[in-house]
């Protein structure tokens, strides 16, 4: 089982647009006039099998809680070949509950993954073009069409599909996002995640995250994420936030799997600089 | 083409020039290869191929290959030979006949999955039963007719008169074939075929370490799957021994199974003293490692069953044959194996035994079960190629002859009970469908002879080229490594690299050794990896390489290449039977148990959502590469298996904790797989429980390259020409006929005549056996039905369509077209001489009166050349006439 986990979630990278998690989607969106930038990377193996993912984005505000942005991604995830593997732009509105800790979120964005990355790799290909004769002898009707596929993967990497992780393949997702001030500097943060291509069935899914600052400089969190349709893929990620300024922050997180379908272990980094 | 008479030689043709000789003879090997190759068949199981109507007048016989019933005039004198006097087209591959009564023939199709119903004096079937999947066998008791449906695993009850369905019981063996009525009719007896004996499998994991190897060279053995007795105590479910149900035949309730009886049963019948009788064989599984299993791995016993006690006593056919691990004569000369027929005399004292795999029939005592007499239906001097294959028994009324159908040569075999000699022996028609290249093949996969001391052959666990439905440990301790070709196409890397696979390898299933050539891979890169290769491991480059198995395994000696190469050829012309999961016209059900199977082929296909079709791929489900073996939880390289036969082997194996399982094995090579759709442990995929169902669906309902269209047959007669359900299914034939899926042919009886016609689909018409009649639309054809007559439509093998629908010789001259042969009498010094052409289809017969009561002219007549004649001694009547009658 190959998983590239955080490779799929169009909002890895996003979810720190101005705060601090690698797969939570938070409710802080920038004020109008203001943004972010921000560079992401993840590494990730599971049975010997490595991918690598770089998603450089942007946020920024249009007021009223509002904020548009975009991530953009380079991979060797899908065909083996490092490359440009897809664009991912988002959409977030946050507000806050009155006389409440509470914070509530919706987010949607889509993933156009890039085609000649997913279908050009010649070796795998040739998987997808099975015979269309039916009337020939051991023909079988149940044969897609020459190319049927238009998905490929290559080098012994780590790879997945279905629930809510996607990739090679355009979709969608949606986020309904919770956030708990719990103390001074205790945030408690609970994504419920819906993704879909548009002719499959929708996904569900969930990211739950901890957060607590010890210092305007340090931080450390734990977050979870998993699909709630499909067996054994849950993961767990623990890291550490380094903010040597007010508009820089550096991140560092391991996480490791929980069911048998996860990665063995997957390293993330990140900056992000607020303006 | 004709088919060559065994019973006479014709003269040796003259000596022409060596270039045109050379010429003919190539032209004949290039024939024969083409035909060889064309020709597609389904081997059928035959169960009871050969009966004999109450009154003793027909003899009924099966001529499978050519989907016929062919019925003999038996002749009432000790030394008479039947005459073959009707040649009548039934469903595909049938596989059983019982009379119902002197007129009132009932035949099992195993294919067509129906009974024919075929009246002796019409000459034609006048109805067609749906059954349900690949029904076996037959029986009349209580007025009513049973029907074994063996891969449905279920009975159905038919109303004998009104032929109407009366019920269904399910019968939770193993391919309950054989049936036998109680002498009283009140209890209906159904044997098991593949009803397993006691043992089955623990896991890797649960299995003791394997002994050291004997070859030191070799590395440590991976720890593999281990058969045992289904009593170990490490087994936790329940394995079942349902080897023979008793069924009441008035409640249509299942009273009891009888255990214990063997692996294999074959044929039950019931001895005049009230004892049931079974005759069978038992595999020795429990023996690890082909050295230790060469020369001795299966018992072939007539067993008695004891009723209601169940007490069983066993004897075993080839008693004091001693194991050999080289050729034996002394015993290959005795031995008998694979009983599939009994009967028994008057009085029960004496049984005779067919040995299918021995080319022998045996006298047996009933009380010491010793041997009294062996009977050699092979002629002296052939070797494999010569085969007959004794399958079915009957005696004649009085007991004096004894006659066998033997399958693999398509003979019928008449040996007389008084001096155990071969009487005679005759072809079941008069045109041969099989290749003779192809014949030659068969009877290698069958012989005992080439085993160390004749009990085996490859079809002692290839039952009938398929399978005995246990796992055999074939390790070697003393073995070498090999080495694979194979690339890690899961994950898509193209390297190509060596499985290193060890010599002991564990317990694999016997595999099926049907559609072999259904299964090479679409991919043709990297060819190293995905060229076809067979067995489990994919260790064995082509079907030659098996050879070694001759030695290794039989304890014979390597055969030469070119048997080989006919064997090679003889099994890759068997193909799969349709799916029955599938619709009529092919489609996939939207609900099968639940489950949407279109979505599971939606799903499977695509890869988005799954990984299934990267390994298995289409055509047959497999890409032939042995892929990494931890993806599917294997410590050693496996080929990714087809998927053609899931729908066989799924639901068949419980091994959870408490579980009851019917079969001691399940899927996958070691036999330990037991849940679908993820058989293997295998993660790639994120599917939920409703996908998971679907995916089922679908793989439960993998095409077999064969359409369900192929077999579906319907007999339509003046009182049905309107029913929609006619309609519709000739509506369904035709449209598949058009997709190529399938031939469609009819046949029968219109005005008393026997005729057949074939639909083109480019005319939408259907072409008449005649060209003197010009092709006719489906209406015109019904239209045409009429008092008596009755059309029976099938679907049939696309190459089948001539022979079965307008030219039956493949002479190129249509069926009602042919020229009717001469009749010539004249005077001999010993009284008249009467002379015809050497044509099979047509049989003497003769009168005492012109306009009077005809009957068979039971003579053997003289060929020479083209020509038979027979002589007739002066009789005190004061004339008699003769005349030939046509067998169709």
């Amino acid at each position: 089982m190959k998983v590239f986990f955080f490779a799929l979630l169009p909002t890895t990278a996003f979810a720190h647009h101005g705060q601090d998690f690698f797969v939570t989607l938070d409710t802080r969106t920038p004020d109008i006039g203001h943004g972010s930038v921000f560079m992401a990377s993840s590494w990730e193996n599971q049975r010997g099998g490595d991918e690598t993912l770089v998603e450089p984005g942007f946020s920024v505000g249009l007021g009223q809680g509002f904020s548009i942005g975009s991530t953009f991604q380079w991979s060797d995830e899908t065909t083996g070949s490092w490359g440009y593997s897809g664009v991912t732009p988002i959409l977030q509105w946050s507000f806050a509950v009155p006389d409440s800790p509470l914070r509530i979120g919706v987010s949607g964005s889509y993933h156009f993954a890039d085609s000649s990355h997913t279908t050009g790799h010649s070796e795998a290909t040739t998987h997808y073009h099975p015979p269309t004769d039916t009337s020939g002898p051991g023909s079988n009707p149940d044969a897609p069409v020459a190319g049927g596929s238009n998905h490929a993967h290559q080098g012994g990497h780590s790879h997945d599909h279905g629930g809510i992780h996607r990739h090679g393949e355009d979709h969608f997702q949606f986020r309904l996002i919770a956030e708990w001030q719990a103390a001074e500097n205790t945030r408690l943060l609970f994504n419920i995640i819906a993704v879909g291509s548009g002719t499959d069935d929708i996904d569900f899914g969930y990211a739950v995250g901890v957060r607590r600052k010890f210092s305007h400089t340090f931080a450390v969190g734990v977050e979870g994420i998993g699909d709630f349709d499909t067996s054994g893929q849950h993961e767990v990620i623990a890291g550490i936030y380094y903010t040597p300024r007010h508009h820089v922050t550096v991140r560092l997180g391991a996480g490791a799997g929980l069911g048998p379908n996860s990665s063995d272990i997957a390293l993330h980094s990140g900056v992000t600089w607020r303006f | 083409m004709q088919r060559d008479s065994p019973l006479v030689n014709p003269s040796p043709p003259k000596l022409q020039s060596l270039t045109s000789l050379e010429m003919k003879s190539l032209l004949l090997l290039l024939l024969s290869v083409a035909c060889a190759n064309a020709f597609q068949h389904f081997e059928a199981r035959q169960r009871h191929p050969i009966a004999i109507t109450p009154d003793g007048s027909y003899l009924l016989a099966l001529y499978s290959p050519a989907s016929q019933l062919s019925i003999f005039a038996p002749g009432n004198t000790p030394d008479a030979v039947p005459i073959l006097i009707a040649e009548i087209p039934v469903g595909t591959e049938p596989v059983s006949v019982r009379a119902r009564n002197n007129d009132e023939v009932w035949v099992v199709n195993e294919v067509s999955d129906s009974v024919s119903v075929v009246s002796i004096s019409r000459r034609a079937i006048i109805a067609t039963l749906r059954v349900g999947d690949e029904p076996s066998d037959i029986c009349f008791a209580s007025g009513k007719a049973f029907v074994s449906c063996a891969r449905s695993r279920e009975i159905h009850v038919i109303d004998a008169t009104l032929r109407t369905p009366v019920a269904t019981i399910p019968v939770d063996g193993l391919f309950p074939a054989a049936l036998t009525a109680s002498p009283d009719g009140s209890k209906l007896y159904v044997a098991s075929l593949l009803s397993g004996n006691q043992t089955t499998v623990l896991r890797a994991a649960a299995a003791p370490d394997p002994p050291a190897p004997d070859n030191t060279a070799l590395p440590a053995p991976p720890k593999t799957a281990l058969i045992v007795p289904a009593s170990d105590p490490q087994v936790n479910w329940t394995t079942l021994d349902h080897d023979i149900a008793e069924i009441d035949t008035t409640s249509h309730t299942l009273l009891r199974w009888i255990p214990g009886v063997g692996t294999h049963l074959f044929d039950l019948t019931f001895h005049p003293d009230g004892s049931l009788w079974c005759a069978n064989s038992d595999s020795l599984n429990l023996t690890r490692f082909e050295p230790q299993l060469r020369g001795e791995f299966t018992r072939h016993r007539l067993s008695r069953v004891d009723l209601p006690s169940n007490t069983i006593a066993h004897h075993d056919l080839n008693a004091g044959i001693a194991r050999s691990t080289v050729p034996a004569p002394e015993s290959i000369d005795i031995a008998l194996a694979q009983p599939t027929a009994i009967a028994f005399n008057s009085d029960g004292s004496r049984s005779w035994v067919a040995a299918f795999n021995s080319d022998r029939v045996a006298e047996v005592d009933s009380t010491s079960g010793s041997i009294l007499r062996r009977v050699d239906l092979r002629p002296t001097a052939t070797g494999s190629s010569g085969m007959r294959g004794p399958r079915g028994l009957v005696l004649s009324p009085d007991g004096s002859r004894l006659f066998v159908l033997n399958k693999l040569a398509d003979t019928l075999t008449t040996v007389s009970t008084t001096s155990a000699q071969v009487l005679a022996e005759s072809p079941l028609g008069s045109v041969d469908p099989i290749p003779p290249v192809l014949r030659a093949g068969r009877g290698v996969l069958y012989d005992a002879r080439l085993s160390g001391n004749g009990t085996m052959s490859c079809a002692t666990c290839h039952l009938d080229a398929e399978n005995d439905g246990i796992a055999w440990d074939l390790g070697d301790p003393a073995g070498d490594m090999l080495a694979i070709p194979s690339a890690d196409l899961s994950i898509h890397d193209t390297t190509v690299y060596n499985r290193n696979l060890h010599p002991m390898k564990g317990p694999m299933v016997t595999q099926t050794l049907r559609g072999l050539s259904l299964n090479d891979s679409a991919l043709s890169f990297p060819s190293a990896a995905v060229v076809t290769k067979f067995h489990w491991r994919g260790d064995k480059p082509s079907i030659q390489s098996f050879n070694t198995l001759f030695p290794n395994l039989m304890g014979g000696t390597a055969l030469p290449a070119a048997e080989m190469d006919a064997l090679a050829g003889y099994l890759t012309s068997i193909i799969h039977h349709p799916n029955p999961n599938r619709n009529p016209d092919r489609s996939l059900k939207a609900d099968l148990n639940g489950a949407d199977a279109v979505n599971g082929r939606d799903l499977y296909i695509n890869h988005s959502r799954s990984h299934c079709m990267i390994c298995h791929g289409f055509n047959a489900g497999t890409d032939q590469n042995l892929d990494i073996p931890g993806n599917v939880g294997r410590l050693q390289g496996v080929k990714n298996a087809p998927l053609r036969l899931i729908y066989q082997k799924a639901g068949l194996f419980d091994p959870t904790n408490g579980g009851t399982s019917l079969s001691g094995f399940g899927m996958g090579m070691d036999g330990t797989l037991s849940v679908l759709p993820k058989a293997h442990p295998y993660s790639l995929d994120n599917l939920r429980a409703r996908d998971l169902a679907d995916l089922t669906a679908f793989l439960l309902s993998f095409d077999t390259a064969t359409a369900p269209a192929v077999g579906m047959d319907l007999t339509v007669d003046f009182s049905n020409t309107g029913d929609a359900d006619v309609t519709a299914t000739l509506a369904l034939l035709e449209s598949r006929a058009g997709f190529g899926e399938a031939a469609l042919v009819a046949s029968g009886s219109i005005g008393g005549q026997r005729r057949s016609f074939r639909w083109d689909s480019s005319q939408s018409r259907y072409l008449p056996d005649t060209s003197d009649q010009p092709p006719i639309t489906r209406a015109a054809l019904l239209g045409a039905l009429s008092g008596l007559d009755a059309l029976t439509f099938s679907g049939v093998l696309p190459d089948r369509i001539m022979a079965l629908g307008g030219d039956r010789d493949g002479d190129g001259i249509l069926d009602q077209d042919e020229a009717s042969p001469l009749l010539t009498i004249s005077q001999s010094s010993s009284g008249v001489e009467v002379q015809w052409p050497a044509v099979f289809d047509w049989y003497p017969e003769t009168s005492g009166e012109l306009s009077g009561s005809w009957s068979p002219w039971f003579i053997s007549p003289i060929q020479s050349g083209d020509t038979f004649t027979a002589e007739d001694l002066p009789t005190p009547q004061s004339r008699r006439f003769f005349r030939l009658n046509r067998t169709w």
